[in-house]
């Protein structure tokens, strides 16, 4: 049995909606310490990797591991039916057909219900390997979000380049070229804006620009985003949902490209 | 994603306890529904059983297939010496023998020495197992599992002999029937044959014709055969009067249809007796166990180095694994526990595509503890050098890049492309060039990974790496094609609703099983329906009217009814079925060879025939209510 109380219906959905253009079908593996999901795009380049831990909800009860093998266009479509701050309860037995979805208003007036029909999915999960990585960038998510819109608008692939100096972001398209670079950047009135930039060592790798501008729809959900790097290592980029819940990204670098 | 869909069953009756491997093992036998229309065909089951029948041949037979298990690669010969070398007293410090670096895997023929007959190690292993199958025989409810007859508590001498008696029936017929059978159709069949013939003496006096109706379904009917001469021989032995003999040797050779495993099984299970008893399961969970990386269906020296292994491990469980803690070379209930636990474990846990996280011996096996050197990236730090007398003769030559994983492969690749970067365009490697897989690869320039063979729990990414290394061995054998065969069924109707129905050949397919005329079409001919229709004709006329044309019966044809396909583990087979309508006069000759009768149209139901005939019978019946 579970039963999942969630004060934002808004997480959930924002969590769907920066993922179901990446992952079609995917489970969500609940158990005790939290629901978890990890689950590569078609073309194995990218990985998505969820945690929304326990504490998150209030209350969180789950007796037994189960995976919750979903339609993420399926799943999207329930969600549509909430409203941002609904309440969301997700239930679902031991050994489900379905799982429950159970929308209230805060006015506690409306209350609706829904029964998402389950897959069976067999899915691998993937070891990460843990890295120590030698560059670890935070910046505003809507800033890597307007980066890597802007530069996909000229190429396909973008450069990443951090240094002592700062960041670096370039592209190398056939009508042209454009880079932005930032700077460590820290402001006490708005600490959303800062940028902040932990190098152990310069790196530089390239990254295709059609999966970043899909990692950045995550944007949504938080207003920091963090950025890790080393040299042939996919690249991670986190965004942090409440508490120590989060929704990652992994993306193989491209390599061979002659700059 | 690498991942199969298919919706969930609408009522979920498997209980949520064993929901995964319940569900794995449900969608591999919807895989292979998909792929044939005839799944129920036991015959065709055999196969996705993965039991190897290694020698229950009759004795007629045997030259042939010594002949098929020659080894291939290389004439090893498993002889004396080797077997005392790895397998005596020295054996009880295995564990010295450290374990080797995959992928190169060099190592001395002394590294398979079984961890389990070490003094230390062994010792615990072996009563692991022996008390985890102690916790699940029961859970598969196969009634043919009973307690151990201890000799000493009947003293009654004629009750005792009884009761032998009926248990080594018991438990023999279960082991022919569970030959290339699933566990869960054997229970059904076992239960019915115990209702009917309780003892061996009932089995002897029975019919012919009833003993393979029994078994009617199962397939591998000359099994049946072989069970009844075994049963008459046994009660009208003069030693025997139906007690079947406790040496394993003994029984082999006095048995039909009793080969090695058999025997091996009714003395260790029955009688107590210390003897091996090793199935196609055995096999592959004792090559992981003693890490032999070689084929366990062809590799002759392979294979005995595992029956002597088994051999030794069951001797040592007899002997020393009492509770008291005292040697004893008595019978006991010890050997049939651990036959069946090493079974019991290859037919649930270390399968092909073993669960390792679940075994209770992975101490003492060698695969595993390689699987982990793998998993935790170790390097061999000076390759280690074997003394050319010592080379190990026994394993395969390990292909890292011949890993079963697509992952493995696409690895391998992508990481040499890496290093020759020549390419002017820009590559998109996968994840898994970056040792983002089940399988974490070492050869990484990221900073060394923390280290985590510290933690006692093993973690889920080297449990997996584990497991997918473990599901290399043995070997992969490749697969014999099947062959494809077409054959002409034609049920001939006579205007009274009789049908002509023969018998098989005693020997060969569907042994005395009763069908409807049957030819088998020549394989060149590439047919046609046309050429086949006029080709059942030629047959049905022949059949009736003789090579002399005497008596011209009238013959009308109904044409082709359709196709029955139908899977053996060796042929596959399109049964063509034929409808046609002769007059009353119509008559057969009596042949020696081959029995023909009619039969009236409610009574074919009853006959014995295969289940892939019953199919075509279905459609006959269907096509003359339509006439």
């Amino acid at each position: 049995m579970l039963e999942a109380r969630l004060e934002q219906a808004s997480i959930l959905k924002k969590v769907v909606d920066a993922i179901k253009d990446l992952v079609q079908d995917c489970n969500f593996d609940c158990n005790d310490s939290g629901i978890a999901l990890q689950a590569m795009d078609n073309s194995h380049v990218a990985l998505v990797s969820m945690m929304l831990k326990a504490e998150g909800f209030s209350p969180y009860r789950c007796d037994r591991n189960i995976a919750l093998g979903v339609n993420l266009t399926s799943l999207t479509k329930v969600l549509r039916a909430a409203q941002g701050d609904d309440i969301l309860t997700i239930k679902a037995e031991d050994a489900p057909d379905v799982m429950n979805l159970l929308f209230e208003s805060s006015g506690e007036d409306r209350i609706s219900e829904y029964d998402l029909k389950l897959m069976d999915i067999d899915q691998e999960h993937l070891g990460i390997p843990e890295t120590e990585y030698a560059a670890t960038i935070t910046m505003p998510s809507a800033e890597f979000r307007r980066i890597c819109t802007d530069l996909a608008a000229m190429s396909e692939s973008v450069g990443i380049e951090a240094s002592k100096d700062g960041v670096k972001f370039s592209c190398n398209g056939d009508i042209g070229n454009g880079s932005v670079t930032l700077r460590s950047h820290t402001s006490i009135e708005k600490p959303e804006n800062n940028v902040d930039i932990e190098l152990t060592e310069p790196v530089s790798l390239t990254f295709s620009l059609k999966y970043l501008v899909n990692f950045c729809k995550a944007a949504a959900l938080s207003t920091q985003v963090k950025i890790c790097l080393s040299s042939e290592v996919p690249l991670l980029v986190e965004y942090n949902l409440s508490g120590s819940s989060y929704l990652r990204f992994y993306l193989a670098p491209k390599i061979g490209d002659d700059e | 994603m690498p991942a199969t869909k298919r919706s969930r069953p609408p009522a979920r009756a498997s209980s949520a306890a064993s929901k995964r491997s319940s569900s794995r093992s449900v969608s591999r036998a919807v895989k292979r529904q998909d792929v044939t229309p005839s799944s129920s065909d036991p015959d065709f089951e055999a196969e996705v059983e993965d039991e190897v029948d290694m020698e229950e041949s009759p004795p007629e037979n045997d030259a042939k297939r010594r002949k098929v298990a020659a080894p291939a690669l290389r004439s090893v010969k498993f002889d004396a010496t080797l077997s005392k070398r790895l397998f005596a007293q020295e054996a009880r410090q295995a564990a010295k023998e450290e374990t080797c670096f995959p992928p190169s895997r060099r190592h001395s023929v002394l590294y398979h020495r079984p961890l389990l007959l070490d003094e230390q190690v062994g010792s615990q292993g072996r009563k692991a197992l022996l008390s985890w199958f102690d916790s699940v025989s029961q859970s598969r409810s196969m009634p043919w599992r009973k307690a151990w007859v201890d000799p000493k508590t009947i003293s009654d001498p004629a009750e005792l002999r009884k009761t032998l008696e009926k248990r080594a029936y018991e438990v023999w017929i279960s082991e022919i029937m569970l030959q290339q059978t699933r566990v869960a159709v054997v229970i059904d069949y076992w239960s019915r044959w115990m209702d009917k013939w309780p003892t061996i003496h009932d089995l002897a006096a029975a019919k012919s014709e009833d003993v393979l109706a029994a078994w009617s379904g199962l397939g591998y009917y000359s099994r049946a055969t072989r069970i009844h001469e075994a049963a008459k021989l046994a009660v009208g032995d003069s030693d025997m009067k139906g007690l079947l003999p406790s040496s394993a040797k003994e029984l082999e050779a006095k048995m039909p249809g009793v080969g090695r495993y058999t025997a091996g099984a009714i003395s260790c299970i029955v009688f107590g007796r210390a003897e091996p008893m090793v199935d196609g399961n055995v096999l592959r969970v004792l090559s992981r166990q003693l890490g032999i990386h070689g084929n366990i269906k062809t590799g002759k020296a392979v294979i005995d180095s595992i029956w002597a292994a088994a051999d030794a491990i069951v001797k040592a469980t007899a002997e020393q694994d009492g509770d008291d803690g005292k040697t004893s070379s008595e019978p006991n209930d010890r050997p049939g526990r651990w036959g069946q636990a090493l079974m019991e474990l290859g037919s649930t846990i270390c399968t092909p595509n073993p669960n390792c996280s679940q075994c209770p011996i992975t101490s003492t096996c060698r695969v595993y503890k390689e699987g982990e050197l793998k998993a935790n990236k170790s390097k061999e730090k000076s390759p280690r050098v074997v003394d050319i007398e010592d080379l190990c003769i026994l394993c395969e030559e390990f292909d890292e890049a011949d890993g079963d994983s697509d992952e493995d492969s696409i690895q391998d690749k992508k990481g040499s492309n890496a290093k020759k970067t020549e390419a002017k365009k820009s590559k998109q490697p996968t994840l898994a060039a970056f040792a983002f897989t089940r399988k974490t690869v070492s050869n990484t320039s990221s900073p060394s990974p923390s280290p985590s063979s510290t933690s006692s729990a093993t973690s889920k990414a080297t449990m997996d790496t584990i497991t997918s290394y473990a599901r290399r061995f043995p070997v992969k054998a490749i697969k014999k094609a099947v062959r494809e065969e077409e054959t002409l069924v034609c049920a001939i109707r006579r205007a009274d609703g009789n049908y002509l129905i023969h018998r098989r050949p005693l020997k060969g397919l569907l042994a005395g099983l009763w069908e409807f005329p049957s030819k088998l079409l020549e394989p060149s001919t590439k047919s046609d329906k046309k050429k086949r229709e006029r080709l059942a004709h030629e047959y049905v006329s022949d059949l009736l009217n003789g090579d002399k044309g005497r008596g011209k019966t009238k013959i009308s044809c109904e044409g082709e009814l359709g196709n029955v396909p139908w899977l053996f583990s060796h042929i596959k087979l399109t049964m063509h079925v034929y409808l046609f309508e002769v007059g009353d006069d119509a008559a057969v000759e009596e042949d020696e060879d081959q029995p023909r009768r009619w039969v009236a149209e409610g009574d074919v139901d009853a006959e014995n025939m295969g289940t892939g005939m019953k199919k075509c019978w279905e459609m006959v019946k269907g096509a003359v209510e339509e006439l």
